[in-house]
C-alpha cells in the first residue's frame, strides 16, 4: 500500500499537527495521506490532522478553487469538486479526509487522491500565510 | 406534480425507532448486508428461484410504496408516474432506471444499479459472476409499470438479461406479462406495526444514546441518492430499503427449505443471523470510523460501554427498532432488548405467532455488537476488511447468543442474551 516518494513534505508544512500518530506502513509518501476506512477500495484517504483554526478556513479556500459545499451539518463540512472528488472536514478535531470519485478505476484511485492532497496542502499553506 | 424529497416521505414510529417511507416500513442498510442477504437466498434456493423470489418481493412492496408516493405527489399520468418511480429509486440509493415501456411491458435500462454496481466494486476483481444481481431493481421496475398503467399487482414480471455484474456496460431488465402472479399477502404499514410493537422501555446509558439517535436521524434526513442514484455515506454505499423485501425473501426462503430440505434449515438460519454480523461489522463499524461520526459524536475509543451505547444508537437511527441495553458486564454478559423490530412486525402480520424466535438480524446483531465492543481496537482506526471480518467472526467467536424473549412468540418484547463462552 505504500506509495512512492513525494516532493511535498507534509510534516514540515505549517498548520499540520505532529505526524507521530500517522507513522505506520499505510502512510503514503510524505503527504501524510493514509488509506482511510471505507468499504470502497482505495477511495478514501485520511490526511494528517491540521489545527482546527486551519480547518475553519479550508471550506472557503476550497470554494475559491471550484468546490461546492455539500454540508449536511456544520459539524462535518464536505466541499465537493465538480469532478466529484470531495474533502470531508471535521472542524472540531482538525480531521480531513479526501474522497476520490467513486467511478475512478481502482488503479487510478490513489493517484487521484494524491492529486487532491497536493491541492489541499497548497491551500493549507495559503490559509496559514 | 411535486418534486420528491425523501425526508418529506420519511417518518419514525414514535418511541419505537421503526422508519416508514410513505407508510411502508423502511430501513437503511449498506451494500455489504444487501449483497450478503441476496447471496444467502441464492445459496438456499438456487439462483433462478432466488431471482424470482427477490423480484417478486421487490415488486410487491415497491408497488405499495409507489402507489402511496404517486398519491402523495399527485402523479396521475403514466409518464408522470414512471418519472416519479425513477426519481424515487434514485433517491433511495438504488441507481438509475430509464423506462422504454407501455402497458404491455417493455424494457427498463439500468445504470449504477445498487446491487450490480456494488457487487462489481466488492467482488469484481476476485469472482466471476454467472447470474444477474438486480432482482430488486427488476421487481421495482415491474411495479413501476403496474402502478403507472394501473395494472393488477403482480401482473408483470421483470427479468434482468444484462447486468454490470456480468461485465455488461449497462443493466437491461425485460418487463412482460407474469404467468403465475403471487397471491396477495397481508398489507404491512404503520398501523399494522403499531399493533405488533410492545411498550417502549429505557435501558442503560439512555442519556448518551438518546441525543445521538436524534442527531443521526437529523443527519440521515439529508442523505439521498446523487444524480446517478447512489448514496455514499459513512464510507459505504447506503440504501434506504424496503423492510418487506428483506423479510419476505428471508422468511419465504426458510419456509421453502423447511418443506424441501428440513435438515438444512439450521444452516440457512445461521446465515440469516450472520447477515446481522455483516451489517454491524460493516455498517455500524463504518459509521463509527467515519469523519461524519467524529464530527457528530466523537472519535471512537476503546471503552466498551461507550462503543456499545453508540452501536445501540446507530441501530435505532437506521430504523432497526428501539434497541436497549438491559444488562452489560464487560467481557461477561450483554442483554439487548427491543420493543420493536422490522422482522417481528412482518412476521406477526404475515405469519402470526412463531414456534421459535426468528428475529435473525436482531440475534446476529447482538452477538456482533459484543464482538465489536470487546475485540476491536477502535483507537487504531482499523480497516474493516474482509480478512478482518473473518478473523473476528470465523475464528471461534467467544460469545453465545440466545434469544430468550420474542415478540414473534407472543412476548411483549424481544431479548437476546449474549454470554462469554471462552477466550
Amino acid at each position: 500500500m505504500k506509495a512512492g516518494a513525494c516532493s511535498d513534505d507534509f510534516a514540515e508544512r505549517p498548520g499540520c499537527a505532529a505526524g507521530a500518530e500517522h507513522a505506520d506502513p499505510m502512510t503514503v509518501g510524505a503527504l501524510g495521506l493514509q488509506l482511510g476506512h471505507s468499504c470502497h477500495r482505495m477511495l478514501v484517504w485520511e490526511c494528517a490532522r491540521v489545527q482546527p483554526a486551519v480547518t475553519l478556513a479550508l471550506p472557503d479556500a476550497l470554494r475559491d478553487v471550484g468546490y461546492c459545499e455539500h454540508c449536511r451539518t456544520p459539524l462535518v463540512r464536505e466541499p465537493v469538486h465538480p469532478r466529484e472528488q470531495s474533502v470531508v472536514i471535521v472542524p472540531r478535531t482538525g480531521g480531513v479526509q479526501i474522497r476520490a470519485p467513486f467511478l475512478t478505476p481502482l488503479a487510478a484511485r490513489e493517484a487521484a487522491a494524491r492529486e487532491v492532497a497536493r491541492e489541499h496542502c497548497a491551500l493549507i499553506r495559503r490559509a496559514r500565510a | 406534480m411535486e418534486s420528491l424529497k425523501v425526508n418529506a416521505l420519511r417518518r419514525y414510529l414514535l418511541e419505537q425507532d421503526l422508519m416508514f417511507l410513505a407508510g411502508q416500513p423502511a430501513v437503511y442498510h449498506c451494500h455489504h448486508f444487501n449483497l450478503f442477504l441476496d447471496q444467502t437466498i441464492d445459496d438456499a434456493l438456487g439462483t433462478e428461484e432466488s431471482f424470482r423470489l427477490r423480484m417478486s418481493a421487490a415488486r410487491e412492496f415497491s408497488g405499495h410504496l409507489l402507489s402511496a408516493v404517486c398519491e402523495h405527489a399527485g402523479a396521475r399520468t403514466p409518464p408522470e408516474r414512471l418519472q416519479l418511480a425513477a426519481q424515487l429509486f434514485k433517491l433511495m440509493g438504488h441507481g438509475s432506471l430509464d423506462f422504454d415501456a407501455d402497458l404491455s411491458g417493455g424494457t427498463a435500462h439500468g445504470s449504477h444499479l445498487h446491487y450490480g454496481f456494488a457487487w462489481l466494486e466488492k467482488y469484481g476483481k476476485q469472482v466471476r459472476r454467472r447470474h444477474p444481481a438486480d432482482g430488486f431493481a427488476a421487481g421495482f421496475a415491474a411495479a413501476a409499470l403496474e402502478i403507472a398503467f394501473e395494472l393488477s399487482p403482480g401482473s408483470l414480471r421483470g427479468v434482468e438479461h444484462e447486468c454490470v455484474a456480468l461485465r455488461a456496460p449497462q443493466c437491461r431488465i425485460q418487463l412482460d406479462g407474469e404467468s403465475s402472479p403471487d397471491p396477495a399477502g397481508a398489507v404491512i404499514g404503520e398501523r399494522e406495526s403499531e399493533n405488533v410493537v410492545g411498550p417502549p422501555e429505557d435501558g442503560l446509558f439512555e442519556d448518551s444514546i438518546h441525543p445521538i439517535v436524534l442527531g443521526l436521524k437529523e443527519f440521515t434526513a439529508g442523505v439521498q441518492g446523487d444524480e446517478r442514484g447512489l448514496v455514499q455515506a459513512f464510507g459505504v454505499f447506503v440504501t434506504m430499503h424496503l423492510c418487506g423485501y428483506y423479510n419476505r425473501i428471508s422468511y419465504d426462503a426458510v419456509q421453502t427449505i423447511e418443506t424441501r430440505a428440513p435438515q438444512s434449515v439450521g444452516v440457512l438460519e445461521d446465515l440469516l443471523r450472520e447477515s446481522g454480523h455483516v451489517c454491524v461489522f460493516n455498517t455500524f463499524g463504518g459509521i463509527l470510523l467515519s469523519p461524519e461520526w467524529e464530527g457528530l459524536v466523537g472519535a471512537p475509543t476503546n471503552e466498551p460501554a461507550k462503543i456499545l451505547a453508540w452501536c445501540i444508537a446507530i441501530g435505532r437511527a437506521l430504523g432497526m427498532g428501539h434497541w436497549t441495553i438491559a444488562e452489560f458486564e464487560p467481557e461477561r454478559r450483554l442483554v439487548v432488548r427491543t420493543s420493536s423490530s422490522y422482522e417481528s412486525v412482518y412476521y406477526r402480520t404475515r405469519h402470526g405467532l412463531a414456534s421459535r424466535p426468528v428475529e435473525y438480524l436482531f440475534q446476529g446483531a447482538a452477538l456482533a455488537m459484543a464482538q465489536l465492543v470487546h475485540r476491536v481496537d477502535w483507537e487504531s482506526k482499523p480497516q474493516l476488511t474482509a480478512d478482518y471480518y473473518k478473523r473476528l467472526f470465523k475464528g471461534g467467536v467467544p460469545w453465545r447468543a440466545e434469544q430468550t424473549k420474542s415478540i414473534v412468540r407472543g412476548d411483549a418484547l424481544s431479548e437476546v442474551v449474549v454470554t462469554k463462552v471462552s477466550g
